[in-house]
């Protein structure tokens, strides 16, 4: 985990949340499905004027009703209370009732207009013989308000059929104006401005695109107890917009890395005029060199403080603006420089930005091999070996010093990873937990494997050794050369690398499926088979990673 | 008593000896740690070509020797001419690209810039050797003056600025002229390091002197303009010009004049 005291903005724990339950009402017309939704007064403390699905907190009363509910087998006990919660608030804010009569018939409207909306719900119930259909109801996706917010919920979001002969009446006290909706028009009206939403409510619409009926819906909710998703987003600025982010999505990794607490505060924008602040003491400044292969383009980082002096990682191209740009963001104090590799997006500008500086600080990192192309010919000054520390101010890392408090150090590890090049290397920060993956790890594309100097059993060896790392020194976030910050307080970043290598294993057992379909085939006769889910246009790097894997295919067999 | 006083006095004017060169300094320093501004950058990309030209360190120092002298020194518009970053910064990316790693400072005598919208008309009476008088008006795209200013035409400045390889450059030729002037006036002998430098550069600069004076009465072609033999001030500010922009046709042509200019400015244009 990051050291709080190189967090960028102060500390402030998101308010508890409170259990909550929603329901999606739906049905099936000639026009496809519709889901019931309500406007919330425009009083109310929590989204007031939205429109939203029924529902609301979870009361004590509802954890006491489970004898009067059915409940499937598989349902666990806080299920069963967050539908019953749903079933409670969809009868006191619309008057509609998800209960069945001993013989299995729905509740009618009699049984509604005979209820009083405001009284006691479980014994009205119990009174009329009644039970809460709870097993009707699936769960569709858990959603936790944004971190930032003063009230906040932890909200099932459950998807039932609405009972039949039953009529929508909004209590006009906390929800105004029931309105059956197509999924796909909700979303256009709020488009449009007239339609106010929050957050979470389209992301759910939007997941319900493609599934044409309320059983296609049930179905897909069925396949087991647990949500389809779960997500607490993060907010960043775009453009100085608010813009919000699942945990799915390439951002929300950096936005866990430097706004913990939910903090609006971090621009998403890529732009490679100023150096975008991650920690106290870990800038990046990206490379005016976006492209195809280099995604936004190539981040250099800046890892230290104004105490300490800098170490600049990648300083990127030979880009006299870009270097000048990470020279002042260093002050000009940078004490050592070190490429991940020295592929011509990350290395070139070592040796003008080493000119800059006064000090002349060496140039770090492992010599290119023979195998390299032309570009990528590289000497460093000096040469780092796995396992070796570069450290910036006291090292706290060495054996018998002191600790001293008040001054930072920033340790820097090598981890020699070869695979993408074979003078690749990564870095662990090793007081921060964080891992500056250099290319063999990217957010947003994929590392291109490319030999004979890359080499795709070095690189899953490389991915492992890294998966390691992130046990032993607790490595929570990765910032690769390409892209944004990768990880989380969990395991995030563990699982991110996992999900990696899953990937290349995938792509292999496809290699291996086109070369035995066509056993005297080219790669580019198997490349089609293999990268049909990737657009053509990068056929040609594929095809590199391609005869990766089929050199490690044939190493292995022979 | 007096003795009391005169030894404060003394130590006042020895703390500002010591003081004020090393504020100045200061201040110089926190002005280059400054952001170097967008809208510079932009003016600097879209009007002098000539630095993207320049390896990276020699680019940074530029614009931190560029934040001290805009800083330090007053631009002045004539005839009307408004004056404007995008003015501001070509002539001081010109100014700076004469002091890059050059110890002397940033034209210590130099207050004001003046700018005017076009060439201009300067009216001079000028007495000659017999005692007459005589009444001259010059169209010129610029001067400098060892008073402590420069004139350039902004129009003239740019059309200099926007070819960066033929030679002709306004804004280099009275900067130079200004480097000229710090040791008194433009004779073409600056302020040198040591003799035998001194030396090497009289002999070097008064031959090619001779030789350009000599080809321009045959009416000969040569790399440096006519106007380069006028006096030997004007033969220093046109080779300046030629140094910077056509640095390779300079060191095959007169590669004792370009060792002699590398040497002064401390800078191999060759190299870039």
């Amino acid at each position: 985990m990051p050291r709080p005291s190189q967090l960028l903005h102060p500390a402030r724990p998101p308010a508890p949340t409170r259990a909550a339950a929603t329901v999606l009402l739906l049905r099936d017309t000639p026009d496809g499905l519709e889901v019931l939704m309500t406007r919330r007064s425009s009083a109310a403390s929590f989204v007031p004027g939205a429109y939203v699905f029924p529902g609301g907190g979870i009361d004590a009363t509802d954890g006491c009703c489970h004898a009067l509910a059915l409940r499937r087998a598989t349902q666990s006990a806080q299920a069963l209370t967050q539908a019953i919660a749903a079933i409670r608030e969809s009868f006191e804010e619309l008057g509609l009732l998800l209960a069945r009569h001993a013989d299995g018939s729905w509740a009618t409207q009699a049984d509604i207009d005979a209820m009083d909306r405001q009284g006691d719900f479980g014994a009205q119930c119990a009174a009329r013989g009644l039970t809460l259909a709870a097993s009707d109801m699936q769960v569709l996706a858990r959603w936790v308000t944004d971190r930032d917010l003063p009230k906040r919920f932890d909200v099932g979001f459950l998807v039932a059929r609405v009972p039949p002969g039953q009529t929508p009446v909004a209590d006009e006290t906390e929800q105004f104006e029931p309105v059956w909706v197509r999924p796909f028009d909700a979303l256009a009206r709020h488009q449009s401005g007239s339609f106010f939403m929050i957050y979470p409510t389209i992301v759910t619409l939007e997941r319900l695109h493609g599934l044409a009926t309320v059983d296609a819906v049930l179905n897909a909710c069925a396949m087991s107890e647990y949500p389809l998703w779960t997500s607490c987003p993060r907010s960043g600025l775009l453009a100085g917009r608010e813009a919000r982010y699942m945990e799915h999505e390439s951002a929300y990794g950096e936005l866990a890395l430097v706004c913990p607490d939910g903090q609006i505060a971090h621009a998403l924008d890529w732009q490679c005029e100023q150096p975008v602040p991650l920690l106290k003491n870990v800038q990046r400044l990206t490379a005016p060199n976006p492209g195809a292969m280099t995604g936004p383009g190539t981040n250099s980082y800046l890892v230290g403080d104004p105490a300490t002096g800098f170490i600049a990682i990648d300083p990127g191209p030979a880009d006299p603006e870009h270097l000048e740009k990470l020279w002042r963001a260093a002050g000009g104090d940078i004490r050592m420089i070190v490429c991940t590799h020295s592929h011509p997006d990350h290395a070139p500008g070592a040796q003008p930005l080493q000119a800059m500086c006064a000090n002349e600080p060496p140039i770090l990192g492992r010599p290119s091999r023979e195998t390299a192309r032309a570009n990528s010919t590289f000497v460093p000054d000096r040469v780092l070996q796995n396992g070796g520390l570069l450290t910036l101010g006291k090292n706290t890392f060495a054996a018998g010093a002191p600790l001293l408090q008040g001054h930072a150090s920033h340790t820097l590890q090598v981890v020699y990873t070869p695979g993408h090049a074979a003078n690749h290397l990564c870095l662990l920060l090793l007081e921060d937990g964080l891992l500056f993956s250099g290319d063999h790890i990217l957010n947003g594309s994929t590392t291109v494997v490319d030999p004979p100097d890359g080499d795709m059993s070095d690189y899953l060896n490389s991915l492992d050794l890294l998966s390691a790392a992130c046990i032993t020194h607790q490595l929570k976030y990765i910032l690769p050369a390409h892209g944004y910050v990768i990880g989380g307080p969990d395991d995030e970043a563990h699982a991110a690398i996992a999900r990696l290598k899953a990937h290349r294993l995938q792509r292999e057992t496809k290699v291996m499926a086109a070369m035995q379909a066509q056993p005297d085939g080219t790669p580019d006769d198997w490349l089609a088979q293999v990268y049909a889910d990737v657009p053509q246009r990068m056929w040609p790097v594929a095809k590199r990673s391609l005869i990766a894997h089929v050199a490690r295919l044939k190493s292995m067999m022979t | 008593m007096p003795a009391v006083i005169i030894f404060c006095l003394g130590l006042l004017l020895v703390l500002w000896l010591v003081g004020a060169p090393w504020w100045l300094e200061r201040k110089r320093q926190k002005l280059r740690a400054q952001p170097f501004p967008a809208p510079w950058r932009a003016v600097l990309q879209q009007r002098v070509p000539y630095v993207r030209r320049l390896p990276a360190d020699l680019q940074l120092q530029l614009k931190q020797h560029m934040q001290v002298f805009l800083a330090e020194k007053a631009f002045i518009g004539c005839n009307g001419l408004e004056i404007s970053d995008e003015i501001r910064v070509t002539i001081a990316a010109h100014a700076c690209l004469l002091i890059l790693n050059r110890p002397g400072g940033y034209y210590p005598n130099l207050r004001q810039i003046l700018v005017y919208p076009d060439s201009f008309v300067v009216q001079r009476d000028q007495v000659d050797h017999i005692g007459l008088t005589r009444r001259s008006r010059d169209v010129l795209a610029g001067e400098s003056w060892s008073d402590g200013q420069v004139i350039l035409s902004w129009q003239d400045t740019l059309d200099g600025a926007a070819v960066a390889d033929d030679g002709q450059n306004v804004a280099i030729h009275e900067f130079a002229h200004q480097l000229d002037q710090e040791s008194g006036s433009a004779n073409g002998a600056p302020r040198l390091g040591r003799r035998a430098q001194q030396q090497s550069w009289s002999s070097v600069l008064g031959t090619e002197f001779a030789t350009l004076q000599a080809r321009v009465t045959r009416g000969a072609p040569s790399l440096f303009s006519d106007y380069g033999a006028t006096d030997p001030g004007e033969f220093f500010a046109v080779i300046s010009e030629v140094f910077f922009e056509q640095p390779e046709a300079m060191s095959q042509e007169h590669p004792a004049l370009y060792r002699e200019l590398s040497q002064f400015y401390q800078l191999d244009p060759l190299s870039w």
